[in-house]
């Protein structure tokens, strides 16, 4: 008999250790904690959110088109809340910290199970409510919505993520039973995930490539075509939503509040209930079989005498340092999937979209309306800034530099008792974040040289040049805010990244330099091309002697708070 | 040779941590640095590794200071922490290779030293494990035998018999005994008194920050008037400081 206590019990447990420190209500007076950056970060996004979402609102219901907005909206809340399923579902199931703790413990697997998913849930319907409701909100009170409106939204919000995180967990379960032929379990949870994605964009790629589809005559068109182009736009998004199975119903409950709502409700419940019952069963068969097989891994030992001398090879100590930084890095699955996979991911992601929008963009530019609107594009320093200000934008998924220092935890002070200088030990930090960017640069510069063929190869290396330079601006800036406030006293490795309040700093700096390449751009505009990017890179090359110099002058100071 | 001269450090303005303390600890000589919880043992040494900054006073090691020549001083020292728990996601022997590229031994020494110790430490057979699968006793035998490696004329350990089995333990006994036969310096500190009675030629007591007493186990004796055991004569000491 399963207790719906324990998993109560266990599930808010599970909740509080994941957000014990984001404070978001203040523990003395109980009122919300102005000073907790979360705060202020939800509050901009519910004002961005509110804003975009009113004019995208509003321009549609001027065309009597407002249901389509429905449908990108859930189409991209269903991919959000997959995207979030499968980066932590692994760590959620089988690799949290906590299995070692509640394993012990009079626990059914089941009950476990069900505790880790509402556990999953839970997170989602967070997400939810800070990427959802402030629109879906808006819709309702744009179009007028009767009250009932809002009764389904909340219905809406509490079924929607249900089927969607039951799918991506089944598969999940699907794959670890293969985990026995792969030995490694860091390896293997950096695979899974890659692997689950891969299934999404894959899925994602579909998608976009299906709604995009047949516009070669869109050159001849009137507004009238334009907008019945509109409309296919529409019914083919509906009919891509349709993979997802829960995202139309949803949609339909909030467009028709009538008896068919009704139906949606039950047809959700239907689905919701079905696959609930098939994850039970599954996870009945798999899952504490393979949880057990999981922790065996962490006390594995091969107990075979080794031929060391081969793996004894000397390197200097420069070289040595890096690479250890680097394994420390990339084979710690929490920091890969945190530090190196959003990046990953991103480029991906940039890489499946520009394949499938170039074509598009390439047709849209042969219509003369548009061509009138935007004007004869030409290279020059503002396409630049553009390039680097996306460039900026990938930086920014990376918090390797800016979590350097605070990975190493309590070891911290190993930094401080080994004879290599502070100063040294600051330039070699600093180097993954470097290759991590880079890869970011290549990508955009690639996608860049295939779109614009026209752009010389000259100016691509500029820009590579200027990349590479603000790369290295960016990884010793978000190192010295490591350095000068570290969270060295963590338990999880999870609680490192995910509950690191620089990461702040991180979104102002993109915002910086963003306004900086813009005020720049204003500067240098009307000035010849290569004079503007030599100008920007000797602004860069300035801004890093600077950085340098700090690191080199202040290294005691940097070391200060590793104690 | 490491020599302790009038150091002081304090967190907050006017409440000092470590009060004047100063004291020399000979080539040759185990020292056992005792004192109850908070006394400021692991605050000095700290301060002797280089982990904590200095307000008053200096630190020589083999006669290089950790503030002005402190990377001269850190190669003259191998540093065993309290905790163990480092570089989890590395190999036992990438960490070896890790430190020994960093204190610069040679190809050939580091194998030697590496097949000795392992053998020394019974860690042969899971050198090309990751640290993470070791136990508590592993991880510490792992970062002593890294700090053995580099052959340190100084050798500072803050709690090392902690977490340590009856044989592991005996063991590490042995290797300081002839770290400071070979006439190297050893100094730890510790909570186990008996072995500090056994093992160390000095000791010396701390408390409230205050260096109380630093000498042979016979010269506290004579100097508190009492034949007791080294517990008994720690218990007064510092229930009456």
């Amino acid at each position: 008999m399963i207790k719906i206590k324990k998993i109560v019990d266990l599930t808010s447990i599970f909740l509080r250790d994941s957000y014990q420190n984001i404070d978001i209500i203040d523990k003395k007076t109980h009122k919300l904690n102005k000073k907790s950056i979360y705060v202020w970060m939800i509050a901009i996004l519910f004002l961005a959110l509110f804003f975009v979402s009113e004019n995208v609102i509003n321009f549609l219901v001027e065309r009597g088109q407002e249901e389509i907005f429905l449908n990108i909206y859930f189409l991209i809340l269903a991919i959000l809340m997959i995207f979030q399923t499968v980066l932590v579902c692994t760590n959620i199931f089988y690799f949290s910290k906590d299995l070692e703790f509640v394993l012990p413990l009079p626990i059914k697997p089941i009950e476990l199970l069900i505790a880790k998913f509402s556990t999953l849930i839970c997170k989602l319907y967070i997400s939810e409510l800070i990427f959802g409701i402030i629109p879906i909100t808006m819709y309702g009170m744009i179009t007028n919505a009767w009250l009932l409106f809002y009764l389904y939204e909340l219905i809406v919000f509490l079924l929607f993520p249900i089927f969607l995180a039951l799918v991506v967990n089944m598969v999940m379960m699907f794959v670890m039973k293969t985990s026995k032929f792969i030995k490694n379990k860091d390896l293997f949870q950096i695979i899974i995930t890659i692997f689950l994605m891969a299934i999404i964009f894959a899925v994602e790629y579909k998608i976009i490539g299906s709604i995009l589809t047949n516009e070669q005559q869109i050159e001849m068109m009137d507004e009238k075509q334009v907008l019945e182009k509109i409309m296919q736009f529409n019914d083919r998004i509906r009919e891509s939503n349709r993979y997802f199975l829960v995202v139309n119903p949803c949609v339909q409950m909030l467009t028709e509040s009538n008896i068919e709502g009704h139906l949606q409700i039950i047809k959700l419940l239907l689905i919701n209930t079905i696959t609930f019952i098939l994850f039970i069963l599954i996870g009945k068969i798999t899952y504490l079989k393979d949880i057990l097989k999981n922790t065996a891994y962490l006390t594995n030992k091969n107990n075979k005498k080794t031929n060391f001398q081969k793996k004894c090879r000397a390197k200097n100590v420069k070289k040595s340092y890096i690479f250890k930084e680097f394994k420390s890095l990339f084979r710690n699955s929490m920091f890969f999937m945190q530090c190196v996979y959003p990046v990953l991911v991103w480029l991906v992601t940039l890489t499946i979209m520009s394949f499938v929008l170039i074509p598009k963009i390439e047709i849209a530019f042969r219509n003369e309306v548009v061509r009138q609107t935007i004007g004869n594009i030409s290279f020059n320093i503002t396409a630049v800034y553009l390039i680097l200000g996306v460039i900026q934008l990938l930086f920014m998924m990376s918090p390797a530099s800016l979590t350097a220092i605070s990975r190493e935890g309590k070891n911290a002070m190993f930094m401080k008792y080994i004879p290599i200088s502070f100063y040294k030990q600051f330039i070699y930090k600093g180097i993954p974040q470097i290759f991590i960017n880079t890869i970011s640069i290549v990508v955009v510069l690639g996608i860049i040289h295939y779109a614009i063929p026209s752009i010389e190869m000259l100016y691509i290396f500029m820009i590579f040049i200027l990349a590479t330079l603000l790369n290295i601006i960016n990884s010793y800036s978000m190192l010295i805010v490591d350095f000068m406030k570290p969270k060295l006293e963590w338990d999880t490795e999870y609680a490192v990244l995910k509950q690191n309040n620089n990461k702040i700093f991180q979104y102002v700096f993109t915002i910086f330099i963003i306004l900086l390449l813009s005020y720049l751009n204003k500067v240098l505009e009307n000035i010849n091309l290569d004079t503007s990017i030599s100008v920007t890179g000797i602004i860069f090359i300035v801004i890093i002697a600077i950085i340098n110099i700090f690191g080199r002058i202040k290294q005691n100071k940097l070391f200060e708070k590793i104690t | 040779m490491i020599e302790i001269k009038n150091l002081s450090k304090s967190y907050k303005k006017g409440k000092k941590v470590i009060e004047n303390i100063s004291l020399e600890i000979k080539n040759g000589e185990i020292f056992g640095f005792l004192g109850p919880n908070g006394a400021g043992k692991t605050t000095t040494i700290k301060m002797i590794t280089g982990i904590l900054g200095i307000d008053e006073g200096d630190i020589l090691i083999d006669g290089k200071s950790i503030i002005k020549d402190s990377i001269e001083a850190k190669k003259n020292f191998g540093f065993v922490p309290d905790n163990p728990d480092m570089f989890l996601k590395l190999k036992g022997i990438e960490y070896l290779n890790f430190i020994a590229d960093i204190y610069e031994v040679s190809e050939e020494e580091r194998i030697a030293r590496i097949d000795k110790l392992s053998k020394e430490f019974e860690m042969q057979t899971v050198l090309n494990n990751k640290m993470q699968s070791y136990s508590h006793g592993m991880r510490q035998k792992i970062i002593i035998m890294g700090v053995l490696l580099h052959n340190p004329k100084n050798l500072i350990l803050d709690e090392p018999m902690t977490g340590l089995d009856p044989k592991s333990s005996f063991d590490l006994k042995q290797i300081m005994r002839e770290h400071a036969k070979e006439g190297n310096t050893v100094f730890f500190s510790t909570h186990i008194l008996e072995v500090a009675e056994k093992l160390c030629d000095r000791v010396g007591i701390i408390n409230k920050g205050k260096l109380i007493f630093a000498g042979t186990y016979e010269e506290m004796k004579k100097e508190f008037k009492k034949n007791v055991s080294l517990e008994e004569l720690f218990m007064e000491i510092t229930e009456n400081d």
